[in-house]
């Protein structure tokens, strides 16, 4: 085993060696210009080096794959066991000395330098992607080795990793991913490539893993289909949206006709009179708010955006510390640490002052520069370096601001977890301002906002009246957003309160209409997929909700009740045919009775992408013989 | 003591609509060169990727040295030698290294039939051996296979492509196994490799054993005869035993397969008169033999 693993190093060498040169070069040069463990090239340099390690897989097991190589190498007195983890492990330690090891190097230099504060994190980081390049390496080498052409369609499962925004759920991620790749590897590892898996549990986990992303590239070619069809017909749902959609209100509407619109329908006692204060009064627009994502702790180090507060004046960078819940202050020329700040202010070089932030905030700028975390918004002014907090929650369990601040039209409008607040503009950038903040509107929302990562777009519409305010909401789901129960098509509503204050932080909320608003794209469009694999569908839903922590709660397949009732029966009618059509053709092949059955289950589950994988299997491997029964017999 | 180094029964492979190989019975006893010889596309290549198991057959029991072909232990491949006509060998690595390598891996090693017969092609072993030239290449791989002393040695056109003094020297290096336990299975499209090395003949055609006796044996069953040219509608029509024929001048001649003792009297009965028999040397008992579909094109 060592000395197939010697081979293996031999036969890569030089190219190994050159590799890892060019990266440590490449390295040193940026980590000289910029800090390189938050420069936003870092954001894509781990999906660069994933797509090297899958190329890597893949060329070094195509290498043995071709005939008489892979006769070579496992006709000999030795365990194929043993040979696959000579084999892989070689592999494995290549990449880390090419892809790895440079950048690894590198941190380790920057830390010892000390230019930059360098965290725990960060090296958590690199463990993280060195799982997740050994599950793109056994991915790759998967999708060259195993006997179904489609199987690189597993590697879309590698996007994934794009999603995940903590280390620790990162390690988590590689280290199930390379374990189910790596098995995966391991099964097809055998003397004849040309066998499918035929054991449920390995047929089933493949077969998961190639159609889902099966179903993703089929879903891109429908949709580019679509398009081309919406270009040429100039029918496209998001240039040209039919009157009365979601789509037709964000596009064209002013602030005023959206009030209005949303007040269409409704049978409120004040609507009238509304209606009248609405087209004589002045709307504003309060913003359109993109719900993103919280900075956490011990976050991707490559996540860190606005975590930086650049002080040009006095020559100083402040950078949020992680693992001191501080920002360290460090000189741009020397990257000396020149002081500290926490929620008490500004502090001088030393030791590490204790008021230190209770969340990893985020920094915004509208004129002024902001520091919001989860409960406080603090105002900072650079050039006389002092800290001015602005405005706190009321302790209400669970809430939290995200990075929703948005300025517009006198209003700011900011997000949590639980409810919009609308604040005076000028009262938050009033640089002489001694008392706290106060709030113009709350308004609770919808509990969907609890969603971490909610693609949802809201588009805030305010009119103030004499005793509080009228505020529209228009909440847009786009048709590929995600969520926690599993709906993934254009869901618009718009909504109209009135609010009212009593002056001391309290208001009385009143829902005066709302409205469902219709979809701008069809029913084939937005269902395609769904009528395509059912069964996939509520398998990527789930792993969207689950693994993307997407979910308010783990919905049931129920939830697809509301669905058109014919967009139900052809999705039954689909994977009806699928399993039949799936029966008539292993009937063709002679394969044992458990894996048949596997398949037209699992197809019947699975739906016609099933189908369309099993097919293209069977004539990859050329097992379709015209006429042949499944005793196995052969044709005379 | 094995009685059969290789033994199938009943063996069915097809692909798509094509079948490989059809109900294939074969056995070949322990000891000596077998030559296995057949067309393109006849299923050599099938069967033995069936027989070191890289390849499953859809129907029908394989044996290698009394081990199914599918199960084959790590033990059992140590005992079975493999060279193909690509010589594939780990083109990145020295020739010393590459034998150190495999001298590890096989306790029975042999280091004297190694250097004897690498010695046979003038290899350097600090060449590396991607720059070997072809017939230097073939010696090493022998040379290994050799010296593994495999029970079973599996030669699937080793010497295609080979120079003549490359050629030669494989075939004495095999001549040299011969003396040995191992069994080899030879095969070749050159019918002269065939004849000075062999003991028996295997032919394959289309997936089935047409011939499987010792050459002496298949020599004797095919006889050439020479007929008038006019003759020539006759024997296509009434002898069945015809493999092939060509008229050349007047005469026809033919190639006739178990021709009985009284084959002369026999064409005679025909009306066919004038008839000369003649042995026929293996070369072209195999050629008259493998393209005797081809009866009566001239």
């Amino acid at each position: 085993m060592w000395n197939l693993f010697v081979a293996e190093w031999l036969r890569y060498r030089n190219l190994i060696v050159i590799s890892a040169l060019a990266h440590l070069l490449l390295m040193v040069a940026l980590s000289t210009q910029t800090n390189l463990t938050h420069m936003p090239l870092v954001h894509f340099w781990p999906m660069m080096l994933t797509v090297m390690a899958v190329v890597a897989g893949a060329l070094q097991f195509f290498n043995h794959k071709r005939h008489n190589n892979w006769v070579q190498l496992l006709h000999r007195p030795l365990p194929p066991e043993r040979i696959f983890a000579a084999i892989t492990l070689a592999g494995i330690s290549m990449l880390g000395v090419a892809l790895v090891l440079p950048y690894t190097l590198v941190q380790l230099y920057m830390d010892f330098q000390g230019s930059y504060d360098i965290e725990l994190r960060h090296y958590v980081f690199i463990a993280a992607l060195c799982l997740q390049l050994v599950a793109a390496y056994m991915g790759g080498a998967f999708s060259v080795l195993y006997s179904q052409r489609l199987a690189f369609l597993s590697l879309f499962l590698l996007w994934g990793f794009l999603g995940v925004s903590m280390n620790i759920n990162l390690l988590a991620l590689g280290a199930v991913s390379a374990a189910g790749f790596g098995w995966l590897l391991h099964a097809s590892w055998r003397p004849d490539l040309s066998r499918p898996f035929h054991g449920p549990l390995r047929l089933v986990v493949s077969e998961l893993m190639i159609q889902a992303g099966m179903l993703a590239a089929l879903s891109t070619v429908l949709l580019l289909v679509f398009q081309l069809g919406w270009s040429i017909s100039s029918t496209d749902p998001r240039r040209a949206p039919e009157a009365g959609t979601a789509n037709t209100l964000m596009r064209a509407a002013d602030a005023r006709d959206l009030l209005l619109a949303a007040l269409e329908g409704s049978t409120h006692p004040d609507s009238d009179l509304l209606r009248q204060q609405i087209r004589i009064g002045e709307a504003i627009v309060a913003g359109v708010a993109n719900v993103k994502s919280y900075p956490r702790r011990n976050q991707r180090p490559e996540l860190d955006n606005n975590l930086e507060l650049g002080d040009q004046e006095h020559q100083v960078t402040w950078h949020f510390s992680h693992s001191r819940m501080l920002f360290e202050g460090r000189h741009t020329v020397t990257q000396k640490v020149v002081g500290w700040l926490g929620t008490a202010g500004f502090h001088a070089a030393g030791s590490p002052p204790q008021d230190q932030f209770t969340s990893v905030p985020w920094v915004t700028s509208n004129g002024a520069v902001f520091i919001i975390d989860d409960g406080s918004i603090y105002r900072v002014d650079l050039q006389h370096q002092v800290l001015q907090l602005r405005f706190t929650l009321a302790a209400a369990q669970g809430e939290r601001f995200n990075d929703s601040l948005t300025f517009k039209d006198g209003l700011v409008t900011l997000l949590s977890n639980k409810n919009l607040y609308l604040f005076r503009s000028a009262e938050l950038l009033d640089e002489e301002a001694k008392k706290p903040l106060a709030i113009s509107a709350r308004l609770p929302l919808p509990p969907i906002y609890q969603s971490e990562l909610s693609n949802y777009q809201q588009h805030i519409n305010v009119m103030e009246l004499v005793d509080g305010y009228l505020i529209a909401v228009l909440d847009n789901q786009p048709v590929m957003g995600t969520e926690g129960d599993f709906r993934k098509f254009e869901d618009s509503t718009l909504t109209l309160y009135r609010t009212h204050s009593d002056g001391n932080n309290q208001f009385d909320n009143e829902l005066i209409h709302q409205r469902s608003l219709p979809s701008s794209f069809s029913t084939s469009f937005a269902y395609k997929s769904f009528v395509l694999a059912p069964g996939m569908h509520l398998f990527m839903d789930a792993w969207d909700g689950v693994f993307d922590n997407k979910a308010v709660e783990l919905a049931l397949p129920l939830v697809y009740h509301h669905f058109p009732p014919l967009v139900l029966l052809l999705a039954v009618l689909g994977c009806g045919v699928s399993a039949l059509a799936t029966y008539a053709l292993l009937r063709r092949v002679n394969w044992p009775a458990s894996a048949k059955i596997t398949w037209i289950v699992f197809n019947a589950c699975t739906g016609l992408v099933g189908l369309m994988s099993l097919y293209w299997g069977l004539l990859y491997r050329r097992e379709l013989k015209p006429g042949q029964r499944a005793s196995g017999e052969a044709r005379p | 003591m094995l009685r059969n180094v290789i033994e199938t029964r009943g063996l069915c492979k097809s692909f798509d609509r094509k079948q490989a190989l059809h109900q294939m019975d074969l056995c070949i006893p322990a000891g000596g060169v077998h030559a296995l010889i057949g067309s393109n596309g006849a299923g050599k290549s099938t069967l033995f990727r069936i027989l070191l198991g890289f390849l499953t057959a859809d129907s029908g029991d394989c044996l290698l040295l009394g081990q199914d072909s599918r199960q084959l232990t790590p033990e059992l491949r140590g005992r079975v030698g493999y060279v193909n006509e690509e010589h594939t060998l780990p083109d990145w690595l020295q020739v010393q290294r590459l034998k150190a390598m495999q001298q590890q891996l096989y306790p029975q090693w042999n280091d004297n039939v190694y250097r004897q017969v690498v010695g046979n092609f003038d290899v350097d072993p600090t060449q590396r051996v991607g720059s070997l030239s072809r017939g230097e290449r073939a010696g090493v791989n022998l040379a290994m296979a050799l010296a593994q002393s495999p029970e079973l040695l599996i030669l699937d056109e080793p010497t295609l492509g080979l120079d003549v003094v490359a050629r030669q020297a494989f075939l004495e290096a095999i001549l040299f196994c011969t003396q040995s336990n191992t069994t080899v299975v030879y095969c070749s499209h050159q019918m002269d490799e065939v004849e000075r090395l062999a003991e028996s003949l295997i032919i394959l055609e289309r997936g089935e054993v047409k011939v499987n006796c010792s050459l002496d044996e298949f020599s004797g069953r095919v006889q050439q005869w020479m007929v008038p040219a006019e003759s020539r509608e006759l024997v296509l029509q009434k002898v069945p035993q015809l493999l092939s024929s060509r008229v050349i001048e007047d005469h026809l001649w033919m190639y006739v397969l178990d021709a009985p003792p009284a084959f002369a009297s026999q064409l005679k009965l025909l009306g066919i008169a004038e008839a000369t028999g003649a042995s026929v040397s293996l070369p072209d008992a195999v050629r008259a033999f493998m393209t005797r579909h081809h009866a009566g094109q001239e």
